[in-house]
């Protein structure tokens, strides 16, 4: 279980450094570079070149890549060309409600998908037709638009939300949650769809085995036949799914933070991207993955957890 | 399970059924695209799609306006002559500019799409296929692609190319082939793995052969699953860029950009936002219904049977009453004094959308308390289902009549909850495939004991010690380590000791073995049988064993339900039946049995086969391929009539043949 | 090694074969076999679950490698040899599979997989001549010819399987590899196929390796069996002789462990079973003696 562990964080290594060089490479070809980015367009040549040769710009790439990685394992990201902020603190700012929105529209999506999933799985008739149709709107409509059409209802017209704007916990529980109820619903409908089929489809699978019927058969409790065997099961598919929607919930982080000008890593992704603001944009794009590393790790000892046959051989 | 039963477990014919319905090699592709244009969601779906596609493309030519026509006098307008969709807040025809915005959408959407299934599904294909050595680090990489947050990289590519929508799209496509290679990998090991490439490999084809022959045909219909949802997913992520206004430059439309723009004014009024948003709506549910019809025709879905357990009490047909009534005083034995009694039983399950097909009809026959009845025949007779309706687990949708008495109670129509009350308890279940008949997922002392605390209310100290103790009845040599184990850490012979086991927690009156030791190594099957019998003498437990072998039969029955074609044939005793066989059948399927035979000479056989469910003679059934079959046999259908005591037989010449006489 | 007439069709000497886990640790399936099957003859390889016969077969039908020892088909030694020459040989060595209903491509025409080792064999055959072939073959087996249409979802087990051997018989074949052909049949349709194979054998002068765990079966069809434990060969003799005085704890056991259809037979082999069964658990090291 430790090897198999340390075998993903190993994989988490390169992962991290792909990205990053990646997107420094894609960067460093931007027209015009960081220096034109500093001191904007009305810089003379001769302003841009002498930055550039204080910025390391005129070094070979990767002499460049490797300065930003040895700062960056010293946990220094670099500052923002725009405001100057050292990247880190931008990004620790930004964290908290990123994470907030995140983690409760996974876990909003996660119950309610496998909740629904299952239940279709096992009523079938009816209620897995409402479910189905409720999971085929989730999909079709994307959650931006779902957001904006939830701020027109609720905010414009009913006024039961503020329209934007985060509140920390911190300041007061209350307030967060009423913060996030919108944008939450916003970005885990279409999850909580996908979810929903993919459980379905897993749990049919399993309800088709043998083991149910031989369990039936002997008096086994329905609940736990569905509950305690058939979903452990079905797991493994369930939470690679549940994998799939995390890092399509961050993607979806992006535009629903714009939306309701929640200050999280999205907002700031988008600000940076729309500035040219290197460091920045790299340092979202690494705390981004890093995310996804971590909840890989999650995912994988769960799997483990779950699936006696992945340690028990 | 499906239809027909099986002697082997492995064989469900659940699975051969859809598969031949797509028929054919090339047929594969034409069964699918026939199944697209059959099922109206997916017509819909592509009517949908086709038009979306001519709008866009015809938009210079049939738009109304222009796509930056303004007409200030009219803007946030609604639906009215002029403008079809309402405008804008620039006064822009919203019609028009979804017509054009169309292009840039689809257009990014189609780059998307097609670089993600060219490249997934050739990578996927040679990894899997060829195991090339670089198969590891092509999935490594697919891992990491898929764990790159898409609309971020976007951003910085944005942020890069200034906004060139078509290196946009193509990273998309590049990110998503990730996901289609892991599916065409996967797909193509599976594939290679079957039997039947295998079998092609050792009649000579080399690699490319097989690959075209057998391989890609399976994964034609992938490439249109795939590429389904990878359009859905890509067409909301190109949105989303038009959202925040990275693809189509103002003032051209894209539909994400038309999204944005209302979501500007959506204080004023929601209107602006409606024609975009229901296009997209539409345009994404088209693509991904078109992948789960195509989906559904590749694996062919039906619910599940497991839990199945919506049987319908029908009342029976009147011309299948087959003598119901007047049999209750020519039994074997006293239903008064029988445990389970089965009356006129039969059970039909939905063929197509308009006809029934009937697997078992009429049956009836007694199990005594402490008494061992075989239920004998070939595949398809119908043996399992009558077995499992027992305990009303049924297909979806089965119809079932006649009558199941256990002590007492009348078993058939009760609520699945009041049935519930009678499994592990009174009736208890042992199947055919050890392997599969324990949950997977956990230690086997736990799912013993959970059902032995189930039925006993004991604390869960005492279940486990029950357990231990049950798992040492069945001879399990060290109770303690084996509660430990996991299903797949035992063999097959233990497993099946373990469902045993599990099947006595509740402490029943009596056993159903659905061919118990069908999938054992014939010494495994001895010790089962052994145990099996031990157990019922211990316990005098009623035991109905489902099998195909005779020897199984003589080894543990007192008493023979022999099965043909959804009906029984004869019920006697065990002594009786090989003594003195009466029903033709009966006498010829013992004969074909080759543990009997004497070496050296033929074998002996039953020529032809078994009539399939649907297809059964309205005379005897068995008149196809009995040897001593007359005109008078295939005349009308032939009653189950008492020969002797204790005796049934269902054939008309039972009295006058002398079934060994000319064998 | 010269070519004569008394030299056996197959010879097996000394084979082993190595399997790896997952985590590449090596486990011996086949350890030191050797055995030999003459022209026309039929060997039955008798084992249970985890004894290594159908690895055995697989190594001779070159699916899996042979770890030692050597193979020789009429003379010529095929242990190791070119994947080209292995393709040529399937003319020559066939197989028939246990289970009838995953060895036919679903999707795929009776027909067109019949003709397949027709097309990729010998000389271009016309489309006519295919077919006839293909015909043929079905007749061979009691089947239509108008079956060459159909889709194998159409069959039952016993039907799927004699089309199964109608695809071996179908290069005319000088050895058939039978890989638990017939167990996953019926008991009444098992005495069918075995007829079958024996008419063959008889007709067109077929070698068998009969694969099987059921001893009461493959006496009917085998002049000669080899019997498999834990991947050894434990006796090997002509079936008569092992049929009435099975020499190793082993195969007398499993002799006593197919039960007969006649209570009062069946009676006297369970208990001979419950004593041979003890004698063999006494036979083995007491550490295996635990677990059967």
């Amino acid at each position: 279980m430790i090897r198999l562990i340390a075998r993903r964080l190993l994989v988490s290594v390169p992962l991290l450094g792909v990205v990053s060089f990646v997107t420094f490479v894609l960067v460093s070809l931007t027209p015009g570079n960081a220096a034109y980015t500093v001191l904007g367009a009305s810089a003379t040549k001769a302003q841009i070149a002498s930055l550039s040769r204080q910025m390391g710009l005129n070094k070979p790439l990767v002499v460049q890549y490797g300065t930003w990685l040895g700062h960056a394992l010293q946990g220094d990201l670099g500052r923002s060309l725009i405001t100057g902020q050292p990247v880190t603190q931008a990004l620790g700012q930004q964290l908290g409600p990123t994470l907030s929105l995140v983690l409760l529209s996974l876990l909003v999506t996660a119950v309610g998908g496998v909740l629904l999933g299952v239940w279709s799985a096992v009523r079938g008739g009816r209620l897995a037709r409402v479910i189905d149709s409720v999971s085929f709107v989730g999909i079709a409509v994307p959650s931006f638009i779902l957001a904006i059409i939830l701020i027109s209802l609720f905010v414009l017209k009913v006024h039961a939300f503020p329209a934007s704007g985060y509140v920390p916990i911190s300041q007061s529980p209350l307030e967060w949650i009423r913060s996030l109820i919108l944008p939450v619903v916003a970005l885990s409908f279409g999850g909580v769809g996908i979810v929903a089929k993919q459980t379905r489809a897993a749990m049919e699978d399993v309800l088709a085995r043998e083991f149910v019927v031989v369990m039936r058969a002997n008096g086994y409790p329905r609940r736990s036949i569905v509950y305690r065997h058939a979903l452990k099961a079905a797991a493994v598919r369930v939470l690679s799914v549940l994998g799939v929607t995390f890092v399509g919930l961050l993607t979806g982080a992006v535009l629903i933070e714009s939306i309701f000008s929640i200050p999280g890593l999205g907002s700031l992704a988008v600000q940076a991207s729309a500035q040219s603001d290197i460091p920045l944009v790299i340092g979202v794009t690494v705390t981004f993955t890093l995310l996804v590393v971590g909840a890989n790790l999650l995912l994988d000892i769960a799997y483990m957890a779950l699936n006696p046959q992945i340690i028990h051989r | 399970m499906g239809i027909a039963e099986r002697a082997k477990p492995e064989t469900d014919p659940g699975d051969a059924a859809p598969l031949a319905s797509d028929a054919g090699s090339r047929g594969a592709q034409r069964g699918l695209l026939r199944a697209l244009l059959r099922r109206p969601a997916s017509l819909l779906s592509l009517i949908w799609l086709s038009a979306v596609v001519v709008l866009a493309l015809g938009a210079g030519v049939i738009a109304p306006y222009g796509s930056a026509d303004e007409d200030l006098l009219h803007t946030l307008s609604g639906p009215s002559s002029n403008h079809l969709l309402g405008t804008d807040n620039l006064g822009r025809d919203i019609l028009s500019r979804l017509m054009f915005g169309g292009r840039v959408t689809l257009a990014g959407v189609l780059i998307a799409t097609l670089t993600a299934l060219v490249l997934g599904s050739v990578i996927g294909l040679l990894a899997g296929y060829l195991r090339v050595a670089i198969d590891s680090v092509l999935s490594a990489i697919a891992d990491i692609l898929m764990s790159i947050p898409v609309l971020v990289v976007l951003l910085s590519v944005a942020a890069v190319t200034s906004r060139n929508t078509t290196v946009l799209m193509l990273t998309v496509g590049v990110l998503f082939s990730a996901s289609v290679f892991r599916i065409f990998r996967a797909a193509t090991l599976e594939v290679r793995q079957e039997l039947f490439v295998t079998a092609a490999r050792t009649s000579g084809l080399g690699d490319l052969a097989i690959l075209r022959r057998h391989i890609l045909p399976r994964l034609g219909s992938l490439l249109i699953i795939q590429g389904a949802i990878v359009a859905s997913v890509t067409l909301v992520i190109q949105v989303g860029l038009g959202f925040l206004s990275i693809d189509a430059r103002p003032p051209a439309p894209s539909w994400g950009n038309m999204v944005a723009t209302a979501s500007q004014t959506i204080s004023t009024t929601i209107w602006p936002l409606i024609p975009p948003a229901v296009v997209i709506g539409l345009t994404v549910l088209a693509f991904s219904a078109i992948g789960d019809v195509a989906q559904q025709s590749r694996t062919g879905r039906g619910r599940p049977v497991g839990l199945g357990g919506s049987m319908r009490l029908v009342p029976p047909p009147v011309a299948d009453d087959l003598g119901a009534a007047g049999e209750g005083s020519t039994r074997p034995t006293d239903p008064a004094a029988s445990l389970l009694s089965i009356r006129a039983l039969s059970v039909s399950v939905p063929a197509s959308a308009s006809a029934r097909l009937t697997l078992v009809q009429g049956i009836s026959f007694d199990v005594g308390p402490g008494e061992v009845v075989g239920l004998v025949g070939e595949s398809g007779a119908g043996k399992s289902i009558t077995a499992r309706t027992i305990l009303g687990i049924v297909a979806e949708g089965a119809e079932v009549s006649g009558s199941i008495r256990f002590k007492d109670t009348e078993l058939l129509g009760l609520p699945e909850k009041e049935l519930a009350k009678f499994r592990g308890t009174e009736i208890a279940f042992v199947g055919q495939d050890p392997a599969v008949s324990l949950s997977p997922t956990h230690r086997i002392g736990a799912q013993i004991a959970e059902i032995v605390r189930f039925h006993r209310g004991v604390t869960r100290a005492e279940a486990r010690a029950l357990a231990l103790d049950l798992l040492d009845q069945v001879r399990i040599p060290d109770p303690k380590a084996a509660a430990r184990l996991y299903p797949h850490q035992i063999s097959g012979g233990m497993a099946q000791r373990v469902v045993i086991a599990l099947a006595l927690a509740g402490d029943p009156k009596m056993l159903i073995a659905d061919e118990p030791t069908t999938a054992l190594d014939v010494s495994v099957q001895m010790q089962i049988l052994g145990l099996l019998k031990g157990l019922q003498k211990e316990r005098s437990l009623g035991m109905l064993i489902v099998t195909h072998d005779w020897g199984v039969v003589a080894d543990v029955c007192d008493r023979a339900v022999v099965m043909y074609a959804g009906q029984v044939v004869e019920d006697a005793s065990v002594a009786d039946i090989f003594e003195r066989p009466l029903h033709p059948y009966s006498s010829a399927l013992r004969s074909a049995d080759p543990h009997l035979q004497s070496v050296g000479e033929r074998l002996r056989v039953i020529e032809g086969q078994v009539p399939a469910p649907g297809t059964w003679p309205s005379g005897c059934r068995f008149a196809e391929r009995c040897a001593k079959a007359v005109e008078a046999c295939r005349a009308a259908p032939v009653e189950l009539e008492s020969r002797g005591p204790a005796r049934l037989v269902r054939c008309i010449r039972a009295g006058e043949l002398d079934m060994d006489a000319d064998d | 090694m010269q070519m004569t007439d008394a030299a056996p069709l197959l010879a097996v000497e000394d084979l082993s074969v190595d399997y790896h886990d997952r985590r590449g640790a090596k486990f011996r399936a086949v350890e030191g076999v050797s055995f030999e099957i003459a022209r026309g003859e039929t060997l039955g390889l008798v084992g249970e679950s985890g004894s290594g016969k159908s690895t055995i077969g697989k190594a001779i039908l070159g699916l899996v490698p042979a770890a030692g020892g050597r193979l020789r088909f009429d003379g010529e030694d095929i242990t190791r040899c070119s994947a080209r020459r292995r393709r040529q040989l399937t003319a020559e060595i066939q197989v028939v599979f246990q289970d009838p209903y995953g060895s036919l491509n679903p999707v795929r025409s009776i027909g067109s997989t019949l003709a397949e080792p027709l097309n990729v064999h010998g000389p271009k055959l016309a489309t006519g001549e295919v077919r006839a072939r293909v015909a043929e073959a079905l007749r061979l087996v009691s089947l239509s010819p108008d079956v060459a249409e159909r889709l194998p979802g159409e069959f039952s087990g016993g039907q799927r399987q004699r089309i199964a051997i109608a695809r071996a018989l179908v290069l005319r074949p000088r050895l058939i590899v039978c890989d638990e052909a017939v167990s996953s049949l019926d008991l009444s349709v098992q005495a069918q196929v075995l007829n079958l194979l024996e008419d063959f054998r008889d007709q067109l002068g077929v070698s068998y390796l009969f694969i099987t765990h059921d001893l009461g079966v493959v006496h009917h069809i085998a002049s000669r069996l080899a019997v498999l434990y834990r991947g050894r060969l434990v006796e090997m003799d002509a079936t008569d002789r092992i049929w009435d005085r099975p020499q190793h704890p082993y195969t007398a056991m499993l002799q006593a462990a197919a039960p007969v259809p006649d209570p009062r037979l069946q009676a006297e082999r369970r208990a001979a079973f419950s004593l041979r069964h003890s004698a063999f658990l006494a036979a083995q090291a007491p550490t295996e003696a635990s677990r059967v």
